[in-house]
C-alpha cells in the first residue's frame, strides 16, 4: 500500500512537473507568437519608460522606412515612377533650360513633419496598451494631454513626448512627465545630401556625384536618367544600408527638337 | 536689180515669217510644257509650321528666358494638378495643368513664386532657387537671393564628436544642441576639405576606468571619454602596459567603419595602431603611432606593393581596408582584412584609379574636318571607378550633352582622367551665321568669330566652285531628335541645309554643241556631298548611320531633267562608305573641356568654385604625391569644376544671349529656303522646270526698248520656268546680244517687228539698208542660241531609322543602357518601355504589320469652300461650289493614313513608290500629311481665250510606305480642275518691310519692301498719282513661284527728307502680259500709304549702376551684384539692352521694350569688372557705354585693435565697422567664449567703437562681428580687471 501511494506520489510529482513543463513551454509559445505585441515585463511595470520607449522607437523607425523609399513622404505627390515605387520631386523644372525650383524647401522639416505625423497616434497607442497592460495588474493610470516632438540630428533621431503620467496602486503612485527618445537612423544626414544635390542643381544644373562619394565615402550614389530629362538619385547609406532616392528634374534641353 | 530686190524681199520676208512663225511654235512649245506647272508648296500650310517651329526651335533654344514656347505668353501656376509648386506654362495649356487660377506673368514677377533663398531658422538649413509661398508657408525665412548667396547660408566647421561637418553655424548648433555637446563651429575654416581634414586630426588616446573591479580602458576621443567619467591620456594605446590594464596588446587585425586602414586589436577590442607585419614598430612601445610614421603600403611605383605587411591604406590613393580575396593576401594568415586595391579595369582594359572618370562614346564624335560625326541613336557616357567598381554616367540623351574629359599626368606615368558630362552648345553654332545685307549692297553670309571660340561649333567652309563658296558654323557634336514625335521641328532645321541651284546651259542655234553656262558646279557630285556634309553636322539629318551601323538615306538630290552633258550629281559609294564608318567611336579620341570658353560666359571657374566638384583634382594631387615625389598640378579640378561651369552656363546662357542671334539667323535660314542661296533665286518646292526657250520674242517687242522686251520674256519664263533674278538675266543673254546687233542697225530694230513696218523701213532705206539688214539678220541668226536651265535641288531631310523593328533587341548589346533614343533609332518599330524600372526593354512594337497604309482625305484641313468629293477608296477629287478651283487662291488639303507613313506623289504615272517623284516636303511617318495648291490662273499657264468651258485639269498620284516598310502598289488619285475666268481685280499691297515707321536718326534712304498678294510690278511716287506716271520702280519677284510666306516682294531704296513722310505706292498685276495683253492687266486707284518718321534723337544710355569704379562688398561668394540701366532718347527711350561679356553679346534679363535693363548677376567673384553695355531701339539707334565696379570679398572677422575702460564703460575699437556682444562671468574658462549672439549682451555701436559696462571682477567674454557675418570661432577679447 505504502509502496502504492510512493507509487502515486511519484505520479503526482511527475504530472506536477509535466505540467509546469507543459505550462512554461505555453508561455514560450505566447511569447513568441505574440512577440510582436508590446510585452509589458515586470520591469517595465514599474518603469514605463522603457515600455514607450521601444514602442515609439519602432514608431519612428518605421516612419522612416516607409518614407524613404518615396524621397521623403509617406503619401508624396508630384512623383515619377522608378523602380515601380513612386518618387517625390525634390527639385523640379517642367520648364525647359532653367534650373529646378526647389520643391521642398524646409525639407528637414517637413521629414519631421511626415515622421511626427505618421508616429505620434502610434505612440498614442503605445500609451492605450501600456493603460490596458498596467490597468490589468490593477493599477491606476492616468494621463495628461500629449504633445511628441521630433529632432533630427546626426544619425540621429529624438523624439520627446512630453506626458504626464500617474500610475496609482494601493494609495501609492508614481508620476512621469517626460519620456526621451533617441534611436539611431541615418535619415538626417540622408536629407542633408539631398539638400546637397538639390541646391547643386538648383545653382549649377549639375552635381558631381562621384567627387562627392570619393569624398564622403560613407555615401553611395547612383544617378538614372529619364529621357525626359529627370533624374534619381539614390542615396545610399553605406553604414546602414538605408537609401533615400530623390527626383531631381532641371536645365532640361528639350528632347531632340521634339516637335 | 528689181528681181535681185524682189528675192531679197522673199528671202527676207521667209525670213520674218519664219521668225513669227517660231515665236507662235514657242509659245506652243511654253504652253505644252506649262500643262503640269501646277505650284504645289508641299506642306505650304505644313511650312508656314515649319518656319514657326524653326522660330519656335531658335525660341526654345535660344529665347532670353528659356521659355517652353515662344509662340505663346507663359504663364504661372502656383500649384498644379499634380501638386507642383510654381510652374510655368505656356498659356494655352496652363489652366489645365493648374489646380488654382493661372497667373500670366513669368515665375519672377509673380510674388508667391518669386525663387529666393529659404533659411530653415530652426535647422540652420538653406535651399535655393525656393518659392517664397513654399518656404513661408512651413515657418522658414526667405531671402530675394535665388542663388543662396546671404551670411545666414555661411558654412564653416562644425565638430560634432569624431565628425566634421561642413555646415552652418545655425546648423551646428542645433545638431549639437539635440546631441548634447558643447557647440565647436570653426567659420575662419570656409573649405569642406579642410573641415574634413580637421575630423581626422582630433586627438585619441586611452580613456581608463574601473569595471568589475579591474583597471580596464576604452580607446576614444578625449571628450567622449570625459562623458564617460573616464581618465584620458592622450595617444597612448590601451595596451600600453604602464596603463596596467586587463587589455592585452595585437591580437587581431581587422577594418575600422569610417576608415581607411587596417588596424590592430587589443583583447578589450580597442583599436591600436595601424596594421604592420613588424609588430614591434607597429605597437610603438604602446602609444598612438600616427600614420605618417606608419608603415608604407606602397613600395617603389607599386602603390600596394607592401600589401602582404602594411596596412597603412589610402583611399584617395587607391587603396582601402576590405576583406583579404585569394590574390590579395596578408603576411599573417589569421588575419582577414587587406589593404584592397580599389582600381577598376575599363572597357578597353586599361587600369584606372579610384575616382577616376573618362568618356565612353557610343560612336564617332566630333568632327572629321569635314562633318560632324556622332551618328544617329549613339550617346556619350561618363565612366567612374568608385571604390574598384565601374560606374556608367549616361549624359543626357539625344546628345543634349557631351562626355568632356581632361587628363593629368601623375608623377608615376598615370593619365588620370577626369571627365565630366556638359552641356553640348550646338544650339549657338546657328546662330552665328548671318545673312546681312548692306544698304544697298550685296547680301553677304557671314560667321561670328565667335563660331571658332565656341568649342561645340565648327566652320565649314563649304566650297563647291564658282559663287558656291561661303563659310557655315556648325554643330560639331550633331544634336540627336526626338524621333518618336513627328518630328517636324528636326525637319525644320534639317532643312536649313536644303540649296536650289539653277544650271543653265547654252547651245548655238545653228551650229555647236551644249556647254555648261552658269552654276556648272551644281551639278557635280562635290555639289551633293558638300551640302550633306552640312546636312549630316546639323543634326540627325540625311544619310548616316544608327549606331548599330545601318544606313539610311535622308536627302534627295532633285534635278529637273537629264543634262544635255554631263551626269546628275549623286552621293558617290564612296562618301557613303564613308559615313558607315562613324558606327565605331575613334579609339583614343577625347573630347577636351573647352573650359575657356565656358569661362567666358560668366560662370565660375572650377577653383572658383573651390567645391566638391574639383576632388577629381584632389584626387589627381594626391595621387601624384608619392613619397619623395611633388605633388602634380591640380589641373584636373577644371574638369570638376566644368561641371559647374556647364550648369552655370545653361542657366546663365539660356536666359541671355543666343535668342535674337538665332532666331534671326534661323528666320534667315527659313527664308534662304525660298529665296535660294549664292545668288540663285526659285521658289521653295516647283516640282517643273521649263526646257529650251528661243530667244525670238524681242523681235515681237516692236519697240527699241530691248531691255524692257527682255525683261518681259524674262517675266514670262520665270513664271513658267521657275527662274528669275540675276538668272533671268544671264538667261536671256541671247537677247541681249541681239538687242546690240539691232541697236547696231538702228531703225531696222523696229522693222524687225512687225511686217508691215519691216517693208515700210525697207522702202524707206532703199538696197544698201536693205543689205545691212540682212547681214543683221544673218548675224542675229548665228547669234541665236538655245538655252537650257536645269534645276539642281538638294533636300536635306530628318534622319529616319531603317524599317521595321529587328534590330530593336541590339538595344544594350554593347553594355551601355539602352534608351529612348538609342532605342528608337535601331527601327521605325523599336519601343522602349518600362523606362525606369527593372524591365526596361526595346521591343519591336508591330512585329505582325504586313498592310500597306491606307490612304483617305484629311476632313480636318481644307481650305474654306473647298469640299472632297468624289471619294473612293482610289482617291478624291478637290472641288469649289463652281467645282473647279479659282485661280489664285492657294487650296490647303491633306491626306491622312491609317498609321503613320511616308507619302510621295508625282504627277505622272509611276511603277512603285520608290519611283515617285515628289514627296509632302518631308520624309517623316506621319498619319496626316498636307499640302498647298496655289492655283495659277489659266492665262498664265497659257490657256486663254473666251470660251467659257476651257479648263485645266490635274491630277497628283499619291502612295504610302509605313514603318515596316508596306508600301501602296495602287496609286492614290487627287484630282482637280481650274477655274475659268480673268483676273479682274486690282492688286493689294499686304505688308511692308520695315513694319515700323521710324527710322535711324541721321538716315538718309531706307531699305524698304511692299508685300503684294499676286505677281505685281510696283512703283512709288511723292505725289498722289495714276501708276503710269509715278517716277519710281520697285524690284518686284514678278515671277509666279517667287513667292515666300508674305506673298510677292517689291524691293527699293526710299529717301528720308522730311521728319515724317508719306510715300505713295501703286502696283499693276499681271505682269506676263507686260507686252502682249497691257489691257488686261489691273491697276491700283489708290495708293498704299508708306509713312516713314525719322528718330528724334540719338539713342542714349543715360546711367548704370553700378558705376564709376564703385566698390561693392560681401562676405560671401560668388557675388550676387544687380546691374541696371536706363535709356532715353532714340524713338521714344525705350531700347533692348545687351550687355559684352568677354565678347559675348547678352541680352539683359528684364529687358522688354523698357527704359530700364536690370540684371541680376549672382555668380560674380571678387574682381574689378569693366560692363559693356550696347542697347539698340526698334529704328536701329544704337548706344553703347560701359560700367566699371569692383566686387570684394570680406571673409575676415573683425579684429579687436584697442580696449579700454572709460569712465566705469568698457570700450573696444575695432579694425572695421562691426557689432559687438560679450558675456559676463566670475569664471575664466576656456568654455566661456562658447556663446551666441542670442544668448550674450549686446554693445553699443555699430562701427569701430563699441562700449557697455563694465564690472572689473567679472571676466567679459566679446565676441565682434561684421555686416557681412564675419566672426572668429572664439572670442574677439576677453577682457578681465583691466587686463586683456
Amino acid at each position: 500500500m505504502k509502496r502504492i501511494s510512493n507509487k502515486s506520489s511519484k505520479r503526482g510529482q511527475i504530472t506536477i512537473w509535466i505540467i509546469v513543463a507543459l505550462a512554461i513551454v505555453s508561455i514560450n509559445l505566447i511569447l513568441f507568437a505574440f512577440g510582436k505585441v508590446p510585452f509589458l515585463s515586470v520591469a517595465e511595470e514599474t518603469n514605463p519608460n522603457a515600455f514607450i520607449e521601444k514602442c515609439a522607437e519602432k514608431a519612428v523607425n518605421d516612419a522612416v522606412d516607409l518614407l524613404l523609399p518615396h524621397g521623403g513622404f509617406l503619401d508624396p505627390v508630384n512623383t515619377v515612377e522608378y523602380n515601380y515605387v513612386n518618387i517625390s520631386y525634390l527639385c523640379e523644372n517642367r520648364n525647359y533650360y532653367l534650373p529646378c525650383i526647389n520643391s521642398h524647401p524646409m525639407l528637414i522639416t517637413e521629414l519631421t513633419n511626415e515622421i511626427h505625423n505618421y508616429s505620434t497616434p502610434i505612440i498614442e497607442q503605445c500609451f492605450s496598451d501600456l493603460k490596458t497592460e498596467l490597468e490589468k495588474r490593477q493599477n491606476k493610470v492616468e494621463y495628461g494631454p500629449m504633445k511628441v516632438d521630433i529632432g533630427l540630428a546626426p544619425n540621429k533621431i529624438f523624439v520627446n513626448i512630453d506626458r504626464k503620467v500617474v500610475i496609482s496602486r494601493d494609495g501609492t503612485s508614481r508620476t512621469f512627465n517626460n519620456f526621451d527618445i533617441q534611436t539611431v537612423n541615418p535619415i538626417y544626414d540622408l536629407a542633408n545630401v539631398a539638400i546637397e544635390i538639390a541646391n547643386n542643381e538648383a545653382n549649377y544644373c549639375y552635381f558631381e556625384y562621384v567627387g562627392y562619394m570619393i569624398l564622403y565615402p560613407r555615401w553611395g550614389i547612383e544617378v538614372f536618367s529619364f529621357s525626359e530629362g529627370t533624374r534619381i538619385y539614390t542615396i545610399t547609406d553605406k553604414n546602414s544600408d538605408k537609401k533615400l532616392p530623390v527626383a531631381i528634374r532641371s536645365c532640361i534641353i528639350p528632347a531632340g527638337l521634339g516637335f | 536689180m528689181k528681181k535681185t530686190i524682189n528675192k531679197n524681199y522673199f528671202k527676207v520676208g521667209l525670213q520674218i515669217f519664219l521668225l513669227i512663225a517660231a515665236t507662235f511654235a514657242f509659245a506652243y512649245i511654253l504652253k505644252e510644257g506649262s500643262s503640269e506647272d501646277v505650284i504645289i508648296n508641299y506642306n505650304e500650310n505644313s511650312d508656314n509650321e515649319l518656319i514657326n517651329a524653326l522660330a519656335a526651335i531658335g525660341s526654345l533654344i535660344f529665347s532670353e528666358e528659356g521659355l517652353v514656347s515662344a509662340q505663346e505668353a507663359i504663364y504661372t501656376c502656383p500649384k498644379s494638378k499634380e501638386g507642383k509648386s510654381c510652374q510655368e506654362y505656356p498659356s494655352s495649356i496652363c489652366s489645365s495643368e493648374c489646380a488654382v487660377a493661372c497667373i500670366p506673368s513669368r515665375r519672377e514677377n509673380v510674388g508667391e513664386c518669386k525663387p529666393g533663398t529659404c533659411y530653415d531658422s530652426k535647422e540652420g538649413i538653406c535651399e535655393v532657387n525656393a518659392p517664397k509661398a513654399s518656404c513661408d508657408i512651413l515657418g522658414g525665412k526667405w531671402f530675394n537671393d535665388p542663388k543662396g548667396n546671404i551670411k545666414e547660408c555661411k558654412r564653416g566647421c562644425c565638430l560634432i564628436g569624431d565628425q566634421a561637418i561642413f555646415a552652418t553655424e545655425q546648423q551646428c548648433a542645433r545638431s549639437s544642441a539635440l546631441l548634447g555637446i558643447t557647440k565647436k563651429f570653426r567659420p575662419e575654416l570656409k573649405s569642406e576639405l579642410a573641415c574634413i581634414g580637421l575630423a581626422k586630426t582630433q586627438e585619441e588616446g586611452a580613456c581608463i576606468f574601473e569595471k568589475e573591479n579591474e583597471n580596464t580602458c576604452k580607446f576614444t576621443k578625449k571628450s567622449d571619454c570625459l562623458q564617460i567619467g573616464g581618465k584620458f591620456l592622450t595617444g597612448t594605446l590601451c595596451s600600453n602596459p604602464d596603463l596596467k590594464t586587463n587589455c592585452k596588446p595585437q591580437v587581431k587585425a581587422e577594418c575600422v567603419q569610417g576608415k581607411d586602414e587596417v588596424y590592430w586589436f587589443d583583447s578589450c577590442g580597442n583599436r591600436e595602431n595601424i596594421y604592420d607585419a613588424d609588430k614591434i614598430k607597429s605597437y610603438n612601445k604602446g602609444n598612438v603611432l600616427a600614420k605618417a610614421a606608419s608603415c608604407s603600403v606602397e613600395s617603389g611605383s607599386s602603390f600596394l606593393g607592401n600589401q602582404k605587411s602594411c596596412g597603412n591604406c589610402n583611399y584617395l590613393r587607391g587603396s582601402k581596408c576590405g576583406k583579404k580575396t585569394e590574390t590579395q593576401k596578408v603576411a599573417d594568415n589569421n588575419i582577414d582584412a587587406v589593404c584592397r586595391d580599389l582600381t577598376c579595369v575599363d572597357r578597353n582594359k586599361n587600369k584606372r584609379i579610384n575616382g577616376e572618370s573618362w568618356c565612353v562614346y557610343q560612336s564617332s564624335t566630333g568632327t572629321d574636318g569635314k562633318r560632324s560625326t556622332d551618328v544617329a541613336g549613339s550617346r556619350h557616357f561618363r565612366e567612374a571607378c568608385v571604390d574598384g567598381e565601374v560606374k556608367i554616367e549616361p549624359c543626357a540623351d539625344y546628345r543634349n550633352e557631351i562626355c568632356v574629359e581632361s587628363k593629368t599626368a601623375l608623377e608615376n606615368g598615370h593619365q588620370f582622367s577626369s571627365a565630366a558630362c556638359r552641356l553640348n552648345k550646338w544650339q549657338e553654332c546657328t546662330s552665328f551665321n548671318s545673312f546681312e545685307q548692306e544698304e544697298g549692297g550685296e547680301e553677304e553670309r557671314e560667321v561670328d568669330p565667335r563660331c571658332g571660340a565656341n568649342p561645340d561649333c565648327f566652320i565649314r567652309h563649304v566650297e563647291i566652285g564658282g559663287k558656291m563658296n561661303f563659310d557655315m558654323c556648325l554643330p560639331k557634336y550633331a544634336p540627336g531628335f526626338d524621333l518618336g514625335t513627328g518630328g517636324k521641328g528636326a525637319s525644320g532645321l534639317c532643312s536649313t541645309a536644303n540649296k536650289k541651284c539653277r544650271v543653265t546651259y547654252v547651245k548655238p542655234k545653228y551650229f555647236g554643241s551644249w556647254s555648261c553656262k552658269e552654276n556648272c558646279e551644281c551639278m557635280k557630285d562635290k555639289f551633293a556631298e558638300e551640302m550633306h556634309d552640312v546636312c549630316m553636322s546639323l543634326g540627325d539629318c540625311g544619310a548616316k548611320v544608327n549606331y548599330m551601323g545601318v544606313l539610311t538615306k535622308n536627302f534627295k538630290i532633285k534635278v529637273s531633267e537629264n543634262p544635255p552633258i554631263g551626269k546628275k550629281p549623286e552621293i558617290t559609294d564612296g562618301y557613303l562608305s564613308g559615313i558607315s564608318g562613324y558606327a565605331k567611336p575613334t579609339k583614343g579620341k577625347i573630347i577636351p573641356p573647352g573650359e575657356e570658353y565656358l569661362k567666358t560666359l560668366g560662370s565660375p571657374t572650377g577653383s572658383d568654385l573651390l567645391s566638391i566638384s574639383g576632388v577629381g583634382g584632389l584626387i589627381a594631387a594626391v595621387q601624384g604625391s608619392f613619397p619623395g615625389q611633388t605633388q602634380s598640378a591640380p589641373t584636373t579640378v577644371i574638369t570638376g569644376g566644368t561641371s559647374g561651369i556647364t550648369g552655370s552656363a545653361v542657366q546663365d546662357n539660356s536666359n541671355s544671349i543666343t535668342g535674337n542671334a538665332v532666331i534671326t539667323g534661323m528666320q534667315g535660314a527659313g527664308e534662304r529656303q525660298t529665296e535660294g542661296t549664292a545668288g540663285q533665286q526659285g521658289g521653295e518646292g516647283v516640282p517643273v522646270v521649263k526646257g529650251t526657250e528661243e530667244s525670238t520674242q524681242p523681235a515681237q517687242s516692236g519697240n527699241s526698248n530691248y531691255a524692257a522686251a527682255g525683261s518681259a520674256l524674262g517675266a514670262v519664263s520665270n513664271l513658267l520656268g521657275g527662274t528669275g533674278g540675276k538668272e533671268g538675266a544671264s538667261q536671256d543673254e541671247g537677247l541681249a546680244t541681239a538687242s546690240m546687233i539691232v541697236g547696231a542697225v538702228g531703225a531696222l530694230a523696229s522693222a524687225a517687228a512687225l511686217l508691215p513696218a519691216f517693208a515700210a523701213a525697207a522702202g524707206v532705206l532703199g538696197p544698201i539698208g536693205l543689205g545691212l539688214a540682212v547681214v543683221a539678220l544673218i548675224l542675229l541668226l548665228l547669234s541665236k542660241q538655245e538655252t537650257k536651265v536645269i534645276t539642281v535641288d538638294f533636300k536635306c531631310y530628318a534622319w529616319q531609322p531603317p524599317s521595321g523593328g529587328a534590330d530593336c533587341k541590339k538595344c544594350g548589346s554593347d553594355k551601355l543602357p539602352c534608351s529612348k533614343y538609342s532605342c528608337a533609332s535601331l527601327g521605325q518599330s523599336c519601343k522602349l518601355i518600362n523606362e525606369g524600372n527593372p524591365q526596361v526593354e526595346c521591343i519591336d512594337s508591330a512585329p505582325d504589320d504586313a498592310g500597306s497604309p491606307v490612304i483617305s482625305p484629311l476632313y480636318s484641313t481644307i481650305t474654306q469652300g473647298y469640299n472632297y468629293t468624289n471619294v473612293s477608296a482610289n482617291g478624291f477629287k478637290i472641288t469649289s461650289k463652281q467645282d473647279c478651283l479659282r485661280a489664285y487662291t492657294p487650296v490647303e488639303f491633306g491626306i491622312t493614313t491609317n498609321e503613320p507613313a511616308q507619302c510621295k506623289f508625282d504627277v505622272n504615272h509611276t511603277a512603285r513608290f520608290e519611283d515617285m517623284a515628289d514627296d509632302f516636303g518631308n520624309n517623316l511617318y506621319l498619319r496626316n500629311q498636307t499640302a498647298t495648291i496655289n492655283i495659277p490662273s489659266l492665262e498664265s499657264l497659257g490657256i486663254s481665250g473666251f470660251d467659257p468651258n476651257r479648263r485645266a485639269d490635274y491630277n497628283l498620284y499619291i502612295r504610302c510606305q509605313d514603318a515596316n516598310g508596306n508600301k501602296n502598289v495602287k496609286e492614290y488619285n487627287i484630282n482637280f480642275c481650274v477655274e475659268p475666268g480673268d483676273d479682274i481685280t486690282a492688286p493689294a499691297i499686304t505688308s511692308r518691310v520695315p513694319e515700323f515707321e521710324f527710322v535711324k536718326f541721321g538716315a538718309t534712304n531706307l531699305n524698304a519692301s511692299v508685300y503684294a498678294a499676286e505677281p505685281v510690278e510696283c512703283r512709288w511716287d511723292e505725289n498722289d498719282v495714276d501708276y503710269d506716271i509715278m517716277k519710281n520702280n520697285f524690284v518686284c519677284n514678278t515671277g509666279y513661284e517667287q513667292t515666300d510666306f508674305n506673298g510677292w516682294k517689291c524691293d527699293t531704296t526710299l529717301p528720308v527728307v522730311k521728319n515724317e513722310s508719306i510715300l505713295n505706292v501703286r502696283c499693276k498685276d499681271q505682269p506676263w502680259f507686260a507686252i502682249t495683253n497691257e489691257s488686261s492687266r489691273n491697276k491700283n486707284t489708290e495708293s498704299y500709304k508708306f509713312k516713314i518718321k525719322k528718330s528724334p534723337s540719338k539713342l542714349r544710355i543715360d546711367s548704370i549702376a553700378p558705376d564709376n569704379n564703385t566698390i561693392i562688398y560681401s562676405g560671401v561668394k560668388p557675388m550676387t551684384v544687380e546691374v541696371v540701366a536706363k535709356t532715353a532718347g532714340g524713338v521714344d527711350g525705350t531700347a533692348t539692352c545687351y550687355y559684352i561679356f568677354e565678347n559675348n553679346t547678352i541680352l539683359f534679363y528684364d529687358t522688354i521694350e523698357k527704359s530700364t535693363h536690370r540684371n541680376i548677376f549672382n555668380q560674380f567673384f571678387p574682381g574689378d569688372f569693366s560692363l559693356p553695355i550696347k542697347c539698340s531701339d526698334k529704328a536701329g539707334n544704337e548706344a553703347q557705354k560701359t560700367t566699371k565696379f569692383r566686387l570684394r570679398i570680406d571673409t575676415t572677422a573683425p579684429e579687436v585693435t584697442r580696449v579700454y575702460e572709460q569712465a566705469g564703460s568698457l570700450v573696444v575699437i575695432t579694425n572695421e565697422n562691426s557689432e559687438c556682444s560679450y558675456i559676463a562671468s566670475a569664471e575664466r574658462t576656456a568654455e566661456g567664449c562658447d556663446f551666441d549672439s542670442e544668448n550674450s549682451s549686446l554693445m553699443s555701436g555699430t562701427e569701430r567703437e563699441h562700449s557697455s559696462s563694465f564690472n572689473q571682477g567679472l571676466t567679459h567674454y566679446i565676441k565682434c562681428y561684421d555686416p557681412y557675418g564675419n566672426k572668429l570661432g572664439t572670442c574677439s577679447v576677453i577682457v578681465r580687471g583691466g587686463y586683456t
